[in-house]
């Protein structure tokens, strides 16, 4: 299996706390990869680092095999890893279509000039994108919200959207934070439907979760932060039985 | 009746080019939280970048119909301006992005300074007289006239709004706008190349200042150093009557600026008896700046109420 996220040696510190120290993990291309943690372990400020949101202090991150460390947030996403929120972050004064759309941006090019005189290119373009957003609706089941407000959808289907929206950008690698966060169980059941189908589409999924019988039963690997450090890495069964991972985060009963 | 016919077409031929002016002021406010105080003074330079072009193909090619003269100049200002606006916003407010929201107001405050200063000292200090370039026919609509240059105005504007209503409503640039006036963030998390729709705005608003600025001292015959002070502080207080940050709001806003200046001055004398002349105009647009802050600091139509860009 090759490689499609290296992290390597990434630390951060926020004046005097360091938030991750000398992170280094590997997700493999097809997996669903998760990481786990109690509460401020990290887990989010390591998105936050992959994505360009936060400069590093130290080390490495490479998608397919390029350096992103230092890119902007766009720089990133151009290079094929998009993610969703753990507070859900849509545009909330657009409708549902629109946030899709937007996610559309970034592999779209048409101008201005183009859509004012309306060039046949820019509205095979804009075509294309309204036809590929629909369609991404569909996949995550909110078709019948397109022409809603994303602030007026239910909740569930507001983390849909998050998904549908970073789907649109076209990822090789997509970062879910706490996707099932607020999810009743059917909720759940559905969206890990969805997620082992994006898998098996030829999507590689890193998903920070704190369901944990759901990441138990999706992930391929999962790795343990505890305050900033990796505490443990590998299979679901090999972590389950890690002994710090059980003083650190899962308890005695979850044996 | 010929009278109130008279001043609304002066008042709104007035707020039209109130609005295009409030529309760059709210569409950067919108995405920046920024009060760009250098937009007036934008005008002016478009105003004084036409009339200089106009002078030279006057003495170039005398004969040349008015139309093009006139078409000539918006097509040297309009470029000039959005360079302008673009380099405004790369060398005074980029870098202060992430400064307290102070820094880059006082900033806005510095440039309009020096954009006067530059345009004084390429043009002088005294009115230069906007030529009678265009055929000044005057069509009498039930007792009210209206002027071929009234008309050209009211028709560019409405079609300029509509066209950028379309672009932020339809486009993958307006989108990209709204999408950055709601969280800058997301947006460049999303794909969005926020400096890029920043600056846009910024081309935007500038382009339609230089086509207001044309407009409105073709209208009043004038053009002057200073006259984007107070057509920027008007255009201003119409954006914050329509919601600062609101696109139909700035619209809205210049419209009713205009009617409420227009009719002011027209009916002003009237009412105090002559006590007050209608020169007393330019005080309305204060009066309502103020009375809006007092009653409903959000403005008519609020930040929130509709789209944001």
């Amino acid at each position: 299996m090759n490689a499609l996220l290296t992290v390597s040696g990434v630390s951060k510190a926020f004046g005097g706390l360091q938030a991750l120290s000398g992170i280094s993990l590997q997700v493999h291309a097809g997996e669903i990869f998760g990481l786990i943690g109690p509460n401020g372990a990290g887990k989010t400020t390591l998105f936050n680092a992959l994505t360009g949101l936060y400069s590093i202090d130290c080390g490495e991150i490479r998608l397919n095999g390029q350096p992103i460390e230092g890119r902007k947030p766009h720089q990133v996403l151009h290079t094929g890893l998009a993610r969703t929120f753990q507070n859900i972050r849509l545009f909330a004064e657009m409708t549902a279509l629109e946030n899709v759309l937007v996610g559309r941006h970034a592999r779209t090019r048409s101008g201005v000039v183009g859509a004012v005189l309306r060039l046949p290119a820019t509205r095979r373009e804009e075509a294309d994108s309204r036809e590929r957003a629909h369609a991404l609706l569909q996949r995550v089941g909110i078709a019948q919200h397109a022409h809603r407000l994303a602030r007026n959808l239910p909740y569930g289907d507001q983390r849909r959207l998050e998904i549908a929206r970073a789907l649109a950008t076209e990822p090789v690698l997509l970062a879910l934070d706490e996707p099932a966060a607020g999810m009743n169980p059917a909720e759940r059941a559905a969206l890990r439907e969805m997620l082992l189908q994006l898998q098996a589409d030829g999507l590689t999924l890193l998903l920070i979760e704190h369901d944990v019988k759901l990441i138990m039963g999706l992930c391929t690997r999962l790795a343990v932060l505890d305050y900033g450090l990796k505490i443990a890495e590998g299979t679901p069964d090999a972590v389950c039985r890690d002994p710090k991972v059980i003083a650190a985060y899962l308890g005695d009963e979850a044996i | 009746m010929d009278i109130f016919l008279q001043q609304l077409i002066n008042g709104l031929v007035l707020g039209s080019v109130y609005a295009l002016v409030a529309l760059g002021y709210t569409m950067v406010y919108g995405i920046l939280e920024l009060i760009n105080f250098a937009h007036g003074e934008i005008t002016m330079m478009g105003a004084m970048v036409a009339l200089a072009v106009i002078g030279a193909l006057a003495l170039a090619a005398p004969g040349l119909p008015g139309v093009l003269v006139l078409g000539a100049g918006l097509a040297v200002a309009i470029p000039v301006c959005v360079a302008l606006g673009l380099l405004i916003e790369r060398v005074a407010y980029r870098p202060l992005r992430h400064a307290p929201r102070l820094a880059p107001l006082i900033t806005a405050i510095g440039v309009s300074i020096i954009l006067q200063n530059i345009a004084m000292l390429i043009w002088g200090k005294q009115y230069i007289p906007f030529p009678a370039i265009l055929p000044q026919a005057r069509h009498t609509v039930y007792g009210a006239s209206i002027t071929n240059v009234q008309i050209a105005i009211l028709l560019l504007a409405t079609g300029i709004m509509l066209t950028l209503i379309l672009v932020v409503r339809k486009t993958r640039l307006g989108r990209a706008m709204r999408a950055t006036a709601q969280s800058r963030q997301v947006a460049s998390l999303m794909g969005v190349d926020v400096n890029r729709v920043i600056a846009a705005t910024f081309a935007i608003g500038s382009a339609l200042a230089a086509v207001a600025g044309v407009m409105v001292s073709a209208y009043y015959g004038l053009a002057h150093y200073y006259m984007g002070f107070l057509l920027g502080l008007k255009a201003f207080s119409a954006a914050v009557l329509g919601g600062i940050g609101n696109l139909a709001g700035a619209m809205l806003g210049g419209l009713l600026l205009g009617l409420i200046e227009s009719f002011g001055a027209g009916y002003i004398g009237d009412l105090t008896g002559g006590f007050l002349g209608s020169n007393y105009q330019d005080v309305f647009a204060f009066f309502v700046l103020i009375t809006v802050l007092v009653f409903r600091p959000s403005g008519l139509l609020g930040v929130r109420g509709g789209e944001r860009a």
